[in-house]
């Protein structure tokens, strides 16, 4: 799993984009969770993940966008996901996790998305 | 072009760390391929052997090194049996978590158990003191009912 991270401004808010190539499974989860949390610890509360590239999750990489997703929502933040293959987005639906994290068809949208009231 | 039955079936064995479950996925993925599954069913099945396998990494005590993956892809279903060498356990005594209640808990924990129980048709657990633990994950061909694939 290779990980890069490009932060943006937008309306006056810094956004995180995180961009998850290859997979995410209970071997590679760890070096997403220490990145996430590390953003965190430096105050970063509105993070996209780009998963374009991402072929495979399993329920600890699915556990672990919960907790994330739980982290910056209580800070008044978000976690929002762009660009899932569709084999992808089906488990997604299927286990019902786009009910609780947003997915988004592009990055602009996702930034659009944390502007609008939860 | 569609697939031809096959009949055929492949042992992978893999140390017993999670570094190793991106093997177990391959094989599966390409087994499931051939047999002409589509991509969101081979995610599934590749999901379910993942948490079948992981499942043993974290639970299962002594730890004996290593588990092995035999996929039979027969004409009407893929069967997949993950075997360890562990005292007897089974993911399936504890019961099945709700959704609703894995996405309250603050562990997030049972998840694997509800991917297998959903990406599957079948799961079943057997214990046998010499050889120890065997999970079976069996997923229909569409088309394909239980029925039909235990007269063939």
């Amino acid at each position: 799993m290779k990980l890069s991270v490009e932060k943006l401004q937008a309306n006056n808010k810094s956004v995180q984009i995180v961009k998850v190539d290859g997979y995410l499974d209970a071997h590679t989860f760890p070096s997403l969770e220490e990145m996430l949390h590390k953003l965190m610890d430096e105050g970063e509360r509105q993070i996209i993940l780009d998963f374009a590239t991402l072929d495979y999750i399993s329920s600890a990489g699915l556990g672990l966008l919960l907790g994330i997703h739980r982290l910056t929502s209580q800070q008044m933040g978000g976690l929002k996901i762009i660009n899932m293959q569709e084999p992808v987005h089906r488990v997604f639906d299927v286990l019902g996790f786009s009910r609780i994290i947003e997915i988004c068809a592009s990055r602009d949208a996702a930034i659009e998305a944390f502007e609008r009231p939860t | 072009m569609p697939s031809e039955p096959v009949k055929s079936s492949v042992v992978v064995e893999v140390p017993e760390h999670p570094a190793y479950l991106s093997v177990v996925r391959q094989a599966v993925a390409s087994i499931a391929r051939q047999m002409g599954f589509d991509d969101v069913e081979i995610l599934q099945l590749q999901m379910a052997a993942d948490e079948a396998c992981n499942n043993v990494m974290e639970h299962g005590q002594p730890k004996s090194g290593k588990i092995r993956l035999k996929v039979h892809a027969l004409p009407d279903k893929l069967v997949m049996q993950v075997r360890d060498r562990c005292e007897r356990f089974s993911p399936l005594e504890g019961g099945l978590p709700d959704l609703d209640s894995y996405f309250q808990s603050p562990t997030h924990r049972g998840l694997g158990l509800v991917i297998m129980r959903k990406f599957v048709d079948e799961v079943r657990h057997r214990y046998c003191p010499n050889s120890g633990n065997t999970l079976s994950l069996t997923k229909y061909r569409r088309g394909a009912t239980r029925d039909e694939a235990m007269k063939g």
